[in-house]
């Protein structure tokens, strides 16, 4: 290997030398831009929690706030039951999570690794529910559980987490296929049933894709308005329906600058577990074979 | 199906399974049992008693009152104005997010998959927002084009003083589009993976016969990519065309009850059908509208899997030829 290949490669490329150029300066420019617009909805959500609710929407508008209102944080999280309905999001949110990728890879593995009659005819079953819009069963599945009486109760996130999920038993079906024959042949001369083997062996090789799914199921039932809006009431929803009506003053109006503090504190969980799960995700994508 | 039936045949008129064999089968039934029940329970049940309910008058409540209207639902819905007017308004968010928002994000994922300094800083702060959870993040985006609170309209006012767009009753759809690229990220490195599986010796060779960079993009690296692109155009469409939360939350609703206030002209599909499930309880028709929509979902995904064959590159077919 001589020198031009060895440069072409990641780790030796870092301490190549960067030529400097117009065109890496424009390029620098462009990328500062884009990174300007796209962290600008936060800064300025951030900066509008600073605010008193008199300096909201005047004219000509502020970008600062005189004197930042750091107070409007220990009053919208502290004050109001917004810690209340933080609990409860995480109690929908975990177990859900946990589920529906327990129940996930256990199908993956299944598909993957074992051969049994109608198994393609379940997996095509699999991939046709990605088609289905999600309002055709949710309306019905509204139905059935007002029926049983299981609305207002958290019991439907239960029952969705343990049916599981087309795109994550497709992920861990994808990802599994690509494990060794052989490990899983010395577990079985070993004598270990499958089981054991899915769940020594199989689960965790698959730690990253196991930590994505479960990041983005927590964010998806973090973030998901709809769901809890149509199946719980107001005094036991999530943070995501519940924070439009808690900030609000006797007269009914909305104390802007304390939502947008409220706001901040539901964006930010979301924001820590990314930055510490990052090179999870990135793994957890790379190694499913996302591409299909 | 034909294999399967051969299956079935050919292993029951053995006479006798293999120990072993048994105990597969037992074992994989076992494994996809809690998703085979959750399928039936709230899947395929659901389907059956939801294309029932779509044939009757049912409002949520009253069994008792439920009266069997055959395909007047249907009828009904291509009657109404609503339903065309949110059509139009979901394929053209559609058509405006799918093509033109995967674009950005491989030209994107392109210039950050180079070496250069500060690229995964790059890449963290463009995957971001992303990452943000639909209900807040929203929130923030419909904050900064506020007509008097909004960041956008103060930096207009710097060259046009006084600039008072209502974006967001002006130019609602646009509003959700640009949301939506703001979220581009996702799929930023899913494209920046697929790109780091494109061999290097390919990109070599093909610079070694003298092909320039941009030629290299065309004929070698966007090729091994179309399966990534395939894959991202039929989930970014079909999730797109269910654009639901976002439009209710950006326009903002009235009452505790979450009662969508917005005009008719504004609907996207699925918030005309949320409106007439859960505001005016219209339970069969709103189950007719969707049943609509899964049908328009079906056609677009088998044109996109038909058309899938002039266009996607696969290197090796897939073993068990289960997957499309």
């Amino acid at each position: 290997m001589n020198h031009a290949q060895l440069a072409t490669y990641p780790a030796f490329a870092r301490r190549h030398k960067v030529h400097i150029s117009w065109n890496h300066i424009t390029l620098y420019v462009g990328f500062l831009l884009l990174t300007l617009v796209f962290i600008m909805p936060v800064v300025w959500l951030v900066l509008t929690s600073l605010k008193l609710n008199s300096e909201y929407g005047t004219y000509p508008t502020m970008l600062f706030p005189a004197v930042p209102q750091w107070t409007n944080y220990p009053q919208a999280l502290i004050d109001r039951p917004f810690f209340k309905l933080a609990w409860d999001t995480t109690q929908i949110a975990v177990p859900s999570a946990i589920l529906t990728v327990l129940s996930s890879s256990l199908a993956g593995f299944a598909f993957a690794r074992m051969n049994a009659p109608g198994k393609s005819v379940l997996f095509v079953l699999v991939l046709s529910m990605l088609l289905v819009p999600r309002m055709v069963t949710t309306i019905p599945d509204f139905m059935l559980f007002a029926k049983l009486r299981l609305t207002n109760t958290y019991w439907p996130w239960i029952l969705w987490g343990i049916s599981g999920s087309s795109f994550n038993i497709f992920l861990f079906r994808q990802f599994f296929s690509a494990v060794p024959k052989d490990l899983e042949d010395a577990a079985e001369v070993d004598g270990c049933n499958r089981l054991r083997i899915f769940w020594q062996i199989f689960l965790p090789v698959s730690g990253p894709v196991v930590a994505t799914a479960l990041i983005f199921h927590f964010q998806w039932v973090w973030g998901d308005w709809f769901t809890p809006n149509i199946l719980l009431s107001s005094d036991n929803t999530t943070l995501s329906v519940g924070l439009g009506t808690l900030y609000l003053d006797p007269k009914g109006n909305t104390l802007y600058t304390l939502y947008m503090a409220a706001l901040v504190g539901y964006l930010l969980p979301m924001l820590i577990i990314f930055l510490i799960g990052q090179k999870y995700i990135v793994q957890g994508i790379v190694t499913t074979g996302l591409k299909g | 199906m034909q294999d399967i039936t051969r299956m079935v045949r050919e292993t029951w008129h053995r006479g006798k399974l293999g120990t072993r064999t048994r105990r597969e089968i037992r074992d994989f039934y076992m494994f996809t049992s809690p998703w085979i029940i959750g399928f039936m329970l709230l899947s395929l049940i659901p389907l059956i008693i939801g294309l029932l309910t779509s044939f009757t008058n049912y409002d949520g409540l009253n069994i008792s009152n439920i009266k069997w209207l055959a395909l007047r639902n249907y009828q009904r819905a291509f009657e109404s104005s609503d339903l065309y007017t949110s059509l139009k308004n979901t394929f053209v968010y559609t058509l405006l997010v799918v093509p033109v928002g995967n674009l950005f994000a491989l030209i994107l994922a392109n210039m950050l998959n180079r070496a250069m300094i500060g690229r995964s800083l790059f890449r963290a702060i463009y995957y971001l927002p992303s990452i943000l959870p639909l209900a807040g993040a929203i929130q923030a985006w419909g904050l900064m084009f506020n007509m008097n609170a909004g960041a956008v309209n103060a930096f207009l006012s710097l060259f046009v003083p006084g600039t008072a767009i209502n974006w967001i009753n002006e130019h609602f759809v646009l509003m959700l589009v640009m949301f939506s690229w703001w979220q581009l990220g996702g799929a930023m490195v899913i494209y920046l993976a697929g790109l780091q599986g494109v061999p290097e010796e390919l990109r070599e060779a093909a610079t070694m016969d003298g092909a320039n960079s941009v030629q290299v993009f065309f004929s070698v690296v966007l090729p091994l990519l179309t399966p990534v692109i395939f894959f991202q155009l039929v989930l970014g469409i079909i999730g797109s065309l269910q654009i639901l939360d976002s439009a209710i939350l950006l326009y903002g609703r009235t009452g505790l009850s979450g009662t969508t206030s917005m005009p008719g002209d504004l609907y996207m599909y699925m918030v005309y059908v949320y409106s007439q499930v859960f505001d005016f309880q219209r339970y069969g028709y709103g189950v007719a509208l969707s049943w609509i929509f899964f049908v328009i979902v079906l056609v677009l995904t088998i044109i996109l899997l038909v058309t899938s064959r002039y266009w996607v590159y696969y290197e090796v077919s897939q073993e068990g030829g289960t997957v499309k």
